[in-house]
């Protein structure tokens, strides 16, 4: 079974099926081979995604997508230059803190991408900037888009492995702000080699002045997380209320949005969820296949029975992760390894927030990693830079993001918050 | 006896439940395998699925009835999802004690409604327990109905169970479990009923500063077959199904009432505040209405319970 | 003949739209209702489950949405690579492939429905199998998308005539 399932999954991917087909298909003939009633298949498909806590799914994405349409993002990126754009080379500085910024209120880093590219781009262009070099950048601070909460990937992974929402992203908090302090530093050093210009001097009163500016924009994190931490909503419920008020601030504060861009909007969100949630469906039918044939404890025997030596097992699963993102998108990379992983980790002692934490980032950093990379697509559709400059012009960033990878599966095994078995 | 297995073609039984190893579901499945794997003379052998890797308990039910699952250890609440009748047992405080529930689960009653599971491709074997329910909550200490007035409390998604939580007048919130726990550190809701080995076994004293014995509903648990499966099953093997899950059954209620105690102590080491006698006969006064809503709702089960008890 | 049957898709493909809008905004008004009952009222004791099988309608919906326009996840960098010939044959087989399932999804889905004949749901007791039914319906839409993209693929009428379709209804449609 376990020959066939592996065997005709890498041979439907590879041939362009869908994966969330190839998945419920590759499983459906392994089932038949075993024997199992495939009247199985349908009803793991519903109870997959039969659960409440998915309802963030499609509201964070749809939050996000509300405030990049309109003023939130430019007056967000306003702010950003207000406060960094003095540094030599701050434009690009600006561009990622403006998507830290953003990614305090998008779960998804396509629409974080999106929402810091159309606002900075015409910026970056005019004073001079490396086009290709500026939409990486862009494209790598999208990455922290899912790492920064709220996070569809962090909400996909509590449900898998049923852990608490809130808590992994409080977790996600530090290291998102280690990314783009990342990414920054990398930028500045390019600033000074390829001699950027300076941009206005720093001033108290353009801060305080764009800071009005995005308030509205910036209440929306304090909404969010507030809302949860205060007992308010749940996580999944915050995700509505962020809808309900990206809706008020745009169709009636900024008015930037008809009805109809509202309806437009959500329909596109719906055909995200969709793709995103139809993965969630058929993994239900293989993640019950795998569990029923006992796959991921074999793997997590095989692999202990090579090392139990938490600090080489974390590199492989590292490997494991990076290599993975490189090849297959963020949810369903997630949905996918997730469950091969939990046993393992468990095994290891390797505390199960700290363990999504590590699987989200790794998975970010896919993002950024062609041939399926969706941040450099966006990056490239919205600046019209070919995905080959892009990509090349990515190194760099990407080095930064692997540096705080390893920090954020290392350190705090080091520091004996998890791991210590 | 094993003889009677000499000729039976070595079988397989999954046995899926969706609590962890600790749990009273687990050691009464344990002792299931181990008394049919001794008594058939390892002909006919069960693997164990703890933790709900193969799926909650209603997706079981349904697994049972495709035939993806052979048999699992399920609580009675999703099982009346199928067979209305089976939430006769959850009325508030239909038992006074777990003898009194045993002796009607047990005998004619309990039995004629695990027969009535057959209609929906279900084999009831026998009842397990997940136990007596009580009220926990971070507010104040509860000791009668008044002391409850507008607690949000996380019940479960049971009509039953919604309407006896409103009788008392709380704000009663039906949430998911996972759901329940975030939102218990949050304080999103205050409070949340349940037997005292899931109230210890997920650490409820984190969050939930009060404990009233209530004991206002008993939720029993059933072993359940998927009845093809069961049918192919030969004769004598069918036999020690059944015999072996009652007995099973009977081990993990005696596990249950032997580790209340231990359970309690650690709660309170915990600092947990329980009232152990709250003022039942306020409850059971406070409900009285929602006997009045569901009296004919079951047939005359409920009649013939109350004429069983006296 | 293509023709009708493409211009049938976008029929279906407009109609879907405006059920899959229908779901989330429901949703969106069932779980606002949730937090406003149960923090200023009584909790309403249906939103939760209302709220997740609108979920699971709104998935489906928006994975046929996806399906028609061709924005399902998939790996594409190797069929790209491919020569001619070959690539068209892989092309066919991973849409035979996603048919097969499709179909697996339909008639089990249907057997299913059959078998859950008694289930209800927990809150609102209304049968299982209704709520269920959006799976083997979407993914007969998407079976048959699918099957004209087969044909789109094999002649090159059928081509011209679906982009001439698509081109026309283009302006003024949603995304
Ligand atoms: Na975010
Ligand atoms: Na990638």
């Amino acid at each position: 079974m376990t020959l066939v399932l592996f065997g005709l999954f890498f041979l439907f991917l590879l041939a362009g099926v869908p994966v969330a087909v190839t998945i419920g298909a590759s499983t459906a003939v392994a089932l038949f081979v075993d024997d199992i009633p495939l009247m199985l298949a349908a009803q793991r498909m519903f109870a997959g995604i039969d659960s409440f806590a998915l309802i963030a799914v499609p509201f964070f994405i749809l939050a996000g997508d509300l405030m990049a349409q309109g003023k939130v993002s430019e007056k967000l990126v306003a702010l950003a230059d207000a406060v960094l754009g003095f540094l030599k080379g701050g434009l690009s500085v600006v561009s990622v803190l403006a998507g830290m910024f953003f990614a305090a209120i998008s779960g998804s880093g396509a629409a974080t991408t999106a929402a810091v590219a159309s606002s900075m781009v015409p910026e970056l262009r005019r004073k001079g900037y490396d086009a290709s070099s500026a939409a990486a950048l862009i494209a790598a601070s999208g990455t922290i888009g899912v790492v920064i909460p709220p996070s569809v990937p962090m909400i996909i992974y509590a449900v898998i492995a049923a852990q608490s929402v809130s808590a992994l992203f409080i977790s996600g908090f530090l290291p998102g702000v280690a990314m783009g302090v990342g990414l920054m530093a990398i930028a500045v050093h390019q600033a000074y080699r390829r001699n950027y210009p300076k941009g206005a001097p720093f001033s108290a009163a353009t801060i305080w002045r764009t800071f009005k500016g995005a308030i509205w924009g910036l209440l929306t994190p304090v909404i969010i997380l507030g809302g949860i931490f205060s007992g308010a909503f749940t996580p999944s419920e915050a995700a509505v209320v962020a809808v309900n008020y990206a809706l008020l601030v745009s169709l009636f504060v900024y008015r930037d949005l008809g009805f109809r861009d509202v309806y437009r909007i959500m329909l596109r969100s719906v055909i995200t969820t969709g793709v995103i949630m139809f993965v969630i469906s058929t993994s239900a039918i293989l993640s019950w296949a795998m569990a029923n044939w006992q796959i991921p404890g074999t793997i997590a025997q095989w692999v202990l029975s090579i090392s139990d030596n938490v600090y080489v097992v974390l590199l492989l699963i590292m490997l494991l992760i990076l290599l993975t993102g490189v090849f297959i998108e963020t949810a369903a990379a997630l949905i996918i390894l997730t469950p091969v992983f939990l046993p393992l980790v468990t095994l290891l002692g390797i505390d199960l927030v700290h363990f999504g934490l590590i699987i989200v980032v790794g998975l970010a950093i896919g993002m950024v990693t062609p041939p399926v990379a969706i941040n450099l697509y966006v990056a490239s559709s919205v600046t019209e830079q070919p995905l080959e400059r892009i990509s090349r012009a990515v190194l760099p960033y990407l080095g930064a993001l692997l540096v705080v990878f390893a920090l954020v599966v290392y350190l705090p095994v080091l520091l004996g918050y998890s791991g210590a078995r | 006896s094993p003889e009677a297995f000499a000729g039976m073609k070595p079988a397989t039984i999954k046995l899926a439940h969706v609590v962890n190893e600790r749990d009273s579901f687990h050691l009464s499945a344990v002792r299931f395998k181990e008394i049919v794997e001794e008594r058939s003379g390892g002909k006919l052998s069960v693997e164990l699925f703890p933790n709900a890797v193969l799926g909650d308990e209603r997706t079981l039910l349904e697994g049972m009835q495709m035939g993806t699952v052979d048999m699992g250890v399920i609580t009675n609440g999703p099982v009346a999802n199928f067979v209305e009748q089976m939430a006769v047992f959850e009325l508030p405080f239909l038992f006074p004690t777990p003898e009194a529930a045993y002796k009607v689960l047990d005998g004619e009653i309990g039995q004629e409604l695990l027969g009535r599971l057959e209609r929906v491709n279900l084999k009831g074997l026998a009842y397990a327990e997940r136990g007596f329910r009580n009220l926990t909550n971070s507010r104040r200490a509860v000791h009668g109905p008044a002391d409850v007035q507008g607690m949000k409390i996380r019940v479960m998604e049971n009509p039953v169970y919604i309407d006896t939580f409103r009788a008392l007048g709380a704000n009663a919130v039906p949430m998911a479990w996972t759901e329940a726990l975030t939102a218990m550190q949050q304080g999103t809701i205050d409070g949340q009923e349940n037997p005292v080995n899931v109230i210890h076994s997920f650490k409820l004293s984190e969050t939930q500063k009060h404990m009233s014995l209530t004991r206002h509903t008993y939720a029993p648990a059933i072993f359940v077959m998927g009845l093809d499966r069961f049918k192919r099953l030969p004769e004598p093997a069918q036999a020690l199904v059944k015999s072996a899950a009652q007995e099973a059954a009977e081990h993990g209620r005696r596990m249950n009432a032997e580790m209340q105690a231990a359970q309690l102590a650690e709660l309170r080491a915990a600092g947990m505040q329980i009232d152990e006698s709250p003022d039942v006969g306020a409850f059971q006064k406070a409900i009285e209405s929602v006997y009045a809503k569901y009296e004919s709702r079951f047939g005359d089960y409920l009649p013939r319970i109350r004429a069983a008890l006296q | 003949m293509f023709g009708h049957l493409k211009r049938t898709e976008k029929l279906i493909d407009a109609i879907v739209q405006r059920a899959a809008f229908v779901a989330l905004a429901g949703m969106i008004a069932v779980i606002t209702l949730q937090i406003v009952s149960r923090v200023f009222f009584n909790a309403v004791s249906w939103s939760e489950e209302l709220a997740r099988y609108l979920l699971v309608w709104t998935s489906f919906l928006g994975a046929a949405m996806a399906w028609q326009r061709g924005r399902h996840i998939a790996v594409d960098f190797v069929v790209n690579a491919l020569p001619g010939p070959l690539r068209l044959a892989v092309k066919a087989l991973a849409i035979v492939v996603a048919i097969g399932f499709f179909a697996l999804i339909i008639f089990y889905g249907l057997r299913f429905m059959q078998m859950q004949s008694f289930q209800v749901s927990a809150s609102l007791r209304i049968p299982i199998r209704y709520v269920f039914s959006i799976i083997p319906v979407c993914a007969l839409l998407m079976l048959y998308y699918s099957l004209l993209d087969l044909a789109e693929l094999f002649s090159a009428s059928a081509r011209r005539e679906a982009e001439a379709i698509e081109a026309g209804t283009r302006a003024g449609e949603a995304p």
